[in-house]
């Protein structure tokens, strides 16, 4: 499955916490407000960009890494499986 | 909106333009009315805010017209470095002390033990939703508000921030310095906002850094009233004697 963010999802740091903020336009979605590590984050701001999926994540971690894409998939399929548990993120092909 | 009343109104030193469908909502605002219009348009209660409350089962009237100024007020206030701050607000040997907690949880309770506990030395800025406003210097002021909960307590002086205290209902009396990541997730929703907007919701963020960086913050578990409310004043005293 491919993700993308929701849209609606503020990514914030506040005194060096990494924080999402839903909107009020997708409070019945997912938590207002949730503490998310800073790999988290990581992922999140190469998602933010407009069109950008989990695979660019997994793309950007493979080149920094140099790993392959089975392993940088271990690590980050769990991100992408509990955002999207959680509302944060959606498969790519729905955004409702 | 038809006929309705203009009146402008100073929070923290900064005049809003405020419209007001009722213009008997101006009681509840009236020690903050100030002569001279502000610039800007009016800060107001809009239709859908004012069905999702009628929706609610509460009545559309002045009353609650001047209940849910509270936040469209804030997010106004929030582009000038200031916010409406869901606390109690005391003033103990000239600093602020915020209490937060949620609804139910026995902010009022401590107040009222603290005030009784030392009833020359503690007075009340505001008794449920302060204006804070973050100097350029670091330093938090922490002012009075029309919105001061049930009990309608206020009265004291502004006073620059000495810290905020999370409360809770707990097993037992503790309290605890706070880290200050913790402190930045407990503070951030108590800046009032409506959410709407991601350019008000990143000003929430900037005014909730510079809140928790302006003073100490701990998380406190109140037990018992009188053991909670000692326990509280006893940790207020010894960071007084540090400012010293």
């Amino acid at each position: 499955m491919t993700y993308r963010i929701r849209p609606g999802i503020v990514r914030l740091k506040i005194c060096d916490v990494d924080l999402l903020v839903a909107t009020r336009a997708v409070w019945e979605q997912c938590p207002r407000v949730r503490p998310i590590p800073r790999l988290w984050s990581a992922c999140w701001a190469i998602m933010e960009q407009e069109g950008r999926t989990d695979r660019d994540v997994v793309r950007t971690f493979m080149t920094l890494l140099r790993k392959p894409e089975e392993e940088i998939r271990t690590t980050f399929d769990p991100i992408f499986q509990t955002l999207c548990a959680e509302g944060y993120l959606v498969p790519a092909e729905d955004e409702s | 909106m038809n006929d309705v009343t203009v009146c402008t109104a100073a929070f923290a030193g900064f005049k809003l333009n405020l419209a007001l469908r009722w213009p008997e909502t101006t009681h509840w605002l009236r020690r903050f009315l100030v002569q001279n219009a502000a610039e800007g348009e009016p800060v107001c209660v809009t239709d859908r805010v004012l069905a999702d409350w009628q929706a609610a089962g509460s009545p559309a009237d002045a009353f609650g017209e001047f209940c849910l100024l509270c936040q469209p007020v804030s997010e106004a206030l929030l582009m000038q470095r200031r916010c409406v701050f869901h606390a109690a607000a005391l003033r103990f040997r000239g600093r602020a002390w915020l209490i937060a907690a949620g609804s139910g949880v026995g902010k009022s309770t401590q107040c009222r033990a603290l005030m009784e506990l030392c009833p020359d030395g503690i007075s009340v800025i505001n008794g449920d939703k302060p204006v804070l406003h973050a100097l350029e210097d670091g330093r938090v002021m922490v002012y009075p508000s029309p919105w001061n909960g049930k009990e309608g307590w206020h009265g004291a002086e502004a006073a620059p921030l000495g810290g905020v205290i999370f409360l809770q209902r707990g097993g037992e009396d503790r309290i605890a310095p706070c880290r200050e990541q913790d402190a930045a997730v407990c503070a951030f929703p108590l800046v009032f906002q409506s959410f709407e907007r991601e350019a008000v919701i990143r000003m929430s963020g900037v005014m909730t850094q510079m809140i928790v960086r302006a003073g100490r913050c701990w998380r406190m578990t109140s037990n018992t009233i009188s053991g909670s409310a000692q326990m509280l004043l006893g940790t207020l005293q010894q960071e007084a004697e540090h400012d010293i």
